[in-house]
């Protein structure tokens, strides 16, 4: 189930919100929990029990941590503890998301065919901050199991982020009261969000995919197709970020925001921190902070990095394009660091193109998960054309895309603009009359494109 | 920023919408059809421990809410408008024009190469397997005929020129396929204001097939056709909203269907295999009632039919085709004694029977430009032969 479906727009939510509202207090986060599992459940049962595992699993991992630490138990073992209990989780993500591209690599061998359970990224990440932060004595292990299951489970964040630290959410789930301005943030951030999705980042799709399909074709259709990618690839993520958060007000809960405005970045650095702030935040923490961050050697700091960023390309997906990525961003940061940083904040904007460009062609290296497919379109960026692209009149041709497409395009680029955000804010706070009506229209709007999107016609006379 | 307080509980008034809009749409009694997209919508999907485990259930009722949503036609109505209202002058693969008649988008291969197309592949292979000629007849396509009232975006006369290029070499290319050109007929006649195509359809129009006729009897029999005054009178059968309407979502307009009826009416015998008893007209009025009114034209697409006619000139027609040619056909009832009407879709016998039961009949293929290039099921009909 996603948040962008009629089943969840006009069934799930509305029930599961209803039930909630309606019972009793000490109910609230088993309906919560009851639903996440239903979400979770939805078109892939069988994960269902990889989700108990890992909820199970990490309770005990984080009770027997705690039991540990009370009986005195030296630190080494106890690091032990907490390495094995690391370890089981990513053992359980390493297998999932990436037996089939490891056995794929090996000569010989015929790559394992392993669905990947929807969400696994996000949730493991999560049960690890919990152990981690029980370790480090951050958070005491929590005792009951049904707010534990609600903290991995929970359906807002569950499959697209953005990632919560334990920390970060270990008081609300005890108290999570929804009073009305929660509840009318909630609704203003999920509708903003969904109208970022479908009204956007849908159409913008579907231009990617049209270009990728001919490998970018002239020139001008691959820098149309890599802006489109990127313009979709934002708003998507931050969208469904909007949703979840805007979701989880509903019921109270509060969110970290996952983008602040990354295509306005000066840099590189900048972009990341701006651009799934959650990820950046987790890596940083759990990872990149316990490796020695940058207070090492210079040697040391750049091995860090390397290290930090190649994971950062494995966690978005087992294929070698992420892996070149990940490795990608790595090089800017270190050239950021160490070779031009400096002059590039002394120039505006260069550094905004700079890092721009560096965004998008980043974008086509993420999104062109086949090596050749990759180095054909980059191709077309720069004026090779690709064998599956041949010049006709009938065919795709950028003006055509643009007469298609130049709208949302135009749409997706204004609202990158920070003013309209603060605008959007100015709304919600001073004239609620006319957050009613866009609430409503872009409601109506979404509705109508989710049914547009299903518009399938039998041509009985096609032939 | 403090914000304003309001006495309107405007947030929960939006809550109330949508929740009382999801619940009327839960309990709203299920549509079976939809008369827009010629198909059945879906129902509630069956409730299995098999169908839940595996995600099927789960898949189809996704479909079913996108199917029963209250207000779905108005939706999407409100969504096609949006797009258009942005400027938007193409739609799921069609072309709105300025005054709202809609037009398929081309395929077209600029190096086309005619034996790698499975249809022109079949057509050879019928060549050789019929030991005699064939003759090709491609339509062609609306956005050819009519490019000057595509949007700009749409590629204009070059695409025009372009899906007539393909054409001829498909013509040109094999001595024993000879094709028939009717693209300066259909031209001419829209030039000279007559609506050959429909303006939510695909199809020409009779008026089309009519214009078109003239250079087909001409080829076929050497006959100069008969003046529209003194020849044919064209009837007003009904409306529909054709299959572009229907694909790209737009239902602006509807398109009149018009009969053709010589003036010197033969008398037919029209017999449709698997059907019992003869019909004796090529239209079936019935279908001006029904969902599809395009129907009229031969009752639709059947496998294969057979038209007995008194033309006593001696010649018999095996002729391969789509749906353009049903509503073309009464204009050769008077060429030939009988015509043998093949729709490789529907059809489900042998290519190669045909022949030898026709051993006498001439070779025809009939074919919409457009349908004939991505066509697969002439070439599963017709016996591949090697060279």
């Amino acid at each position: 189930m996603v948040f962008s479906s009629l089943t969840f727009l006009l069934y799930f939510l509305p029930l599961v919100w209803v039930v909630y509202t309606q019972v009793p207090l000490s109910y609230k986060n088993l309906v919560l929990c009851c639903a996440s599992l239903v979400f979770y459940a939805w078109g892939e049962p069988v994960f269902l029990l990889l989700m108990v595992l890992s909820i199970g699993m990490n309770y005990a991992f984080g009770r027997l941590l705690g039991m540990a630490r009370k009986a005195g138990m030296r630190q080494g073992l106890i690091k032990i503890h907490m390495g094995l209990a690391v370890g089981a989780n990513l053992l359980f993500l390493g297998f999932f998301k990436y037996a089939g591209f490891v056995t794929g690599l090996i000569p010989g061998l015929a790559p394992l065919s392993v669905s990947l359970p929807i969400g696994i990224s996000f949730y493991t990440f999560q049960a690890i901050s919990y152990i981690v932060d029980v370790y480090r004595k951050k958070v005491e292990p929590r005792r009951d199991l049904l707010n534990f299951a609600l903290y991995i489970s929970f359906f807002p964040q569950l499959i697209a982020g953005p990632i919560v630290q334990y920390s970060q959410i270990e008081k609300q789930l005890d108290r999570h009261p929804a009073g009305f301005k929660m509840i009318d943030r909630g609704v203003w951030r999920f509708i903003w969000g969904l109208a970022k999705k479908v009204l956007i980042a849908n159409p913008l799709g579907r231009l990617h995919t049209e270009i990728s399909a001919i490998g970018g074709g002239s020139p001008g259709m691959a820098w149309l197709g890599a802006l489109a990618f990127t313009l979709q690839i934002y708003y998507d993520f931050s969208g469904y970020s909007d949703m979840a958060i805007g979701i989880g007000r509903l019921f109270g809960f509060r969110f970290p925001a996952n983008f602040d405005a990354p295509y306005t970045a000066k840099s590189v650095t900048e972009f990341w921190r701006r651009w799934h702030m959650t990820l950046s935040a987790w890596f940083r923490d759990y990872v990149y902070i316990p490796l020695g961050g940058n207070r090492v050697s210079r040697g040391r700091h750049i091995l860090n990095l390397l290290i930090v960023w190649l994971l950062t390309g494995l966690w978005h997906g087992a294929g070698l394009n992420f892996i070149l990525w990940g490795l990608y961003y790595a090089l800017w940061l270190i050239l950021e660091k160490y070779v031009f940083g400096d002059w590039l904040f002394k120039h505006s904007f260069i550094s905004r193109l700079y890092t721009g460009l560096v965004v998008v062609v980043g974008w086509v290296i993420f999104a062109q998960t086949d090596l050749g497919a990759m180095a054909t379109y980059l191709g077309a960026m720069i004026g090779l054309r690709p064998s599956a692209f041949a010049v006709s009149a009938a065919g795709p041709s950028l003006v055509r895309f643009l007469g298609r497409f130049g709208v949302v395009l135009l749409a997706g680029l204004i609202g990158l603009v920070p003013a309209l955000s603060l605008f959007r804010e100015r709304l919600f706070q001073r004239a609620k009359p006319a957050v009613f009506v866009i609430e409503l229209a872009l409601g109506i709007l979404c509705l109508a494109s989710l049914v547009s999107d299903s518009f399938n016609p039998f041509l009985y006379f096609r032939f | 920023m403090t914000e304003q307080k309001h006495k309107i509980p405007y947030t929960g008034i939006v809550i109330m919408i949508w929740l009382l809009f999801s619940l009327v749409n839960a309990f709203w009694p299920a549509r079976a059809e939809s008369e827009r997209e010629k198909r059945s919508l879906a129902r509630f999907p069956a409730v299995t421990a098999a169908r839940l485990a595996d995600g099927r259930f789960e898949e189809d009722f996704e479909a079913y809410a996108k199917d029963q949503i209250l207000f779905r036609n108005a939706l999407a109505d409100l969504h096609t408008g949006l797009e258009r209202s942005m400027g938007v002058r193409e739609i799921r693969g069609v072309f709105i024009t300025e005054e709202g008649a809609l037009r398929e988008a081309l395929t077209l291969s600029p190096d086309l190469k005619p034996l790698r197309l499975p249809a022109y592949k079949a057509v050879s292979d019928l060549f050789r397997a019929g030991q005699r000629p064939v003759t090709l007849i491609l339509v062609p396509p609306a956005a050819e005929i009519c490019w000057e009232d595509l949007p700009c975006v749409a590629g204009g006369e070059a695409l025009a020129k372009e899906s007539r290029r393909a054409r001829e070499s498909l013509y040109s290319f094999e001595t024993g396929v000879a094709g028939i050109e009717c693209g300066d007929a259909l031209r001419t006649a829209f030039e000279a204001g007559t609506k050959v195509f429909y303006d939510t359809d695909h199809h020409w129009t009779t008026a089309g097939a009519y214009a078109a006729s003239s250079v087909i009897r001409q080829a076929l029999a050497g006959e100069k056709v008969q003046e529209k005054e003194t020849g044919w009178e064209f009837l007003a059968s009904g409306t529909f909203s054709g299959s572009l309407s229907s694909k790209c979502g737009v239902f602006d307009r509807e398109d009149v269907i018009e009969i053709a009826r010589p003036n010197a009416e033969l008398p037919i015998l029209v017999r449709v295999s698997g059907e019992d008893g003869y019909r004796t007209s090529l239209y079936q009025r019935s279908a001006l009632a029904s969902p599809d009114p395009y129907k009229v034209f031969m009752g639709g697409n059947y496998g294969e039919v057979t038209i007995t006619t008194g033309a006593g000139t001696g010649r018999e027609l095996l002729v391969f085709k789509d749906s353009f040619f049903n509503s073309f056909v009464p204009f050769l009832v008077d060429l030939y004694d009988s015509i043998h009407v093949i729709d490789p879709r529907y059809y489900t016998g042998n290519g190669a029977m045909l022949l030898l039961e026709h051993p006498e009949a001439e070779l025809m293929v009939f074919y919409g430009q457009q349908t004939f290039m991505t066509d697969e099921a002439l070439g599963r009909l017709i016996p591949e032969v090697g060279l």
